[in-house]
């Protein structure tokens, strides 16, 4: 307890840097830009300077934050040792699963890896954005954020399969041109699974080895309890599950106190990745 | 002679149509031709694990283990009644074994006895996913057979339903077997 109260007050001294220097940097600028307007435009560049600084000591509060709270309350739920990767997944990763919408421009970070009742996890926040210029305008159009979760599993994966929500023009993975493997899609006994997901596997009898009728009604429940678009992939062994939650989360604010942040903090999301455990049966029988 | 065109339109969309069919009826018999060729890979795993089990068995319970019926190799010309007949032996040779196995502890806990375990539950899946995807593909192409306009193409060219590979009984019971 005392221990956790000297990182918070550690913590503090961070967040405190960063909001003074923030402050610094707005106010640096303000007064920069109303110099301007008397003729010395130069007086604005004098903002750049604190902005630097206060670029870092942000920098630097969220990965003392992170790396002290993100383990923390992982470890407290899991009850296991957690490793955190400020700079999440690599683009590739996600690329190469097929999964997500693509884009050309790839945001990842707080890649959490650890190890429950023999089940390994990584979890990690990730944005995809297509963003277009025409000279005149930029248009920035999200097409997913949100949490992306890869678990081991207890079958054998050898080919590719993946399960996206029901689209009236398809959504086949891959193109023409890409290395995406060969799919075909593929139609299961239930009707109200397959009018609300398309699945598109290599090889159909791994399709049908892998999505038995009880595991076709938990991501159907799955999908009902969540509000959010969800996406699984089977490959390499791994499956893959993408919730377009539309946020990214553990963003620590520099305006709020940390004591405030950590009573706060909201572990939903983590117990809601250990029930996953539980309700895709993940744990070799 | 704009009549003449319009007919002979006619005759070559018709023409394409049954070409359609035609091949559709014969993609979905090599797709369920294919199926069955699953069942027969996952039934031969089946005999593997379940000869295997017997020898497991036999090495600690020789005499009950001579009581039991012989367990039936796979044939290829066995209709698909005849198929899910032999699984039916297999799964009540392998309820068998498991209820002898649970009189000797020693036997339980055997490596080679738990790694058996393992792969008869994986082959049984596999043969369950073999068993769902033949049963996908005979229900789309009886359908052809049976629905117009499809069903007078098949009957011409003398396109015949498959029969379904049924569940066995105690498969249907979701006998959970507890070791």
């Amino acid at each position: 307890m005392n221990n956790k109260r000297v990182i918070l007050e550690e913590l503090e001294g961070y967040r405190k840097e960063a909001l003074k220097w923030t402050t610094i940097t707005i106010v640096t600028f303000a007064i920069g830009a109303l110099l301007a307007i008397t003729g010395f435009f130069f007086l604005v560049l004098v903002g750049i300077i604190p902005a630097i600084i206060s670029g870092k000591k942000n920098k630097e509060f969220k990965m003392r934050y992170k790396n002290y709270f993100l383990a923390s309350q992982f470890e407290e739920v899991f009850e296991t040792p957690v490793n955190v990767d400020l700079s999440g997944y690599s683009e590739s990763k996600i690329k190469n699963s097929y999964l997500i919408p693509e884009g050309n421009r790839f945001y990842s970070d707080d890649l959490i890896s650890l190890e429950y009742k023999g089940v390994k996890i990584n979890r990690g926040d990730v944005t995809i954005q297509t963003v277009t210029s025409t000279g005149k305008t930029t248009t920035t159009v999200t097409n997913f954020q949100g949490q992306y979760m890869v678990f081991s599993f207890p079958k054998n994966i050898t080919e590719f399969m993946v399960i996206k929500e029901n689209a009236f023009f398809g959504n086949k993975p891959g193109g023409m041109f890409s290395n995406c493997p060969k799919t075909s899609k593929v139609e299961f006994e239930s009707i109200e699974f397959n009018k609300m997901f398309d699945v598109y596997a290599s090889n159909e009898h791994e399709a049908f080895y892998l999505l038995t009728p009880q595991f076709m009604q938990v991501i159907m429940d799955f999908r009902k309890k969540n509000s959010h678009e969800v996406y699984f992939g089977f490959m390499n062994n791994e499956f893959h599950v993408a919730v377009n939650t539309g946020k990214n989360l553990f963003e620590p604010s520099i305006l709020k106190s940390v004591t405030t942040s950590d009573s706060e903090f909201d572990k939903g999301h983590i117990y809601d990745l250990k029930d996953m455990i539980e309700q895709f049966r993940l744990m070799e029988e | 002679m704009e009549m003449i065109w319009i007919v002979i339109g006619i005759v070559v969309i018709v023409g394409f149509m049954i070409i359609n069919i035609y091949n559709q009826l014969v993609k979905y018999k090599i797709k369920v031709e294919e199926g069955a060729s699953g069942i027969d890979v996952a039934l031969v795993k089946r005999y593997d694990t379940i000869t295997n089990l017997v020898e497991c068995v036999k090495g600690y319970a020789k005499h009950e283990t001579e009581t039991l019926e012989k367990v039936i190799e796979l044939r290829n010309s066995m209709s698909m009644k005849e198929k899910s007949n032999l699984e039916n032996q297999y799964s009540e040779t392998q309820t068998k074994l498991f209820a002898i196995a649970e009189a000797y502890p020693d036997l339980k806990a055997s490596t080679n006895f738990e790694q058996l375990q393992k792969s008869i539950f994986d082959v049984e899946e596999h043969l369950q996913a073999a068993r769902r995807l033949y049963n996908s593909n005979v229900s789309i192409f009886n359908q052809k057979v049976e629905m117009f306009p499809s069903n007078l193409i098949a009957s011409i060219m003398k396109f015949s339903k498959f029969d379904f590979f049924e569940a066995n009984e105690n498969e249907k019971q979701n006998v959970n077997i507890q070791i």
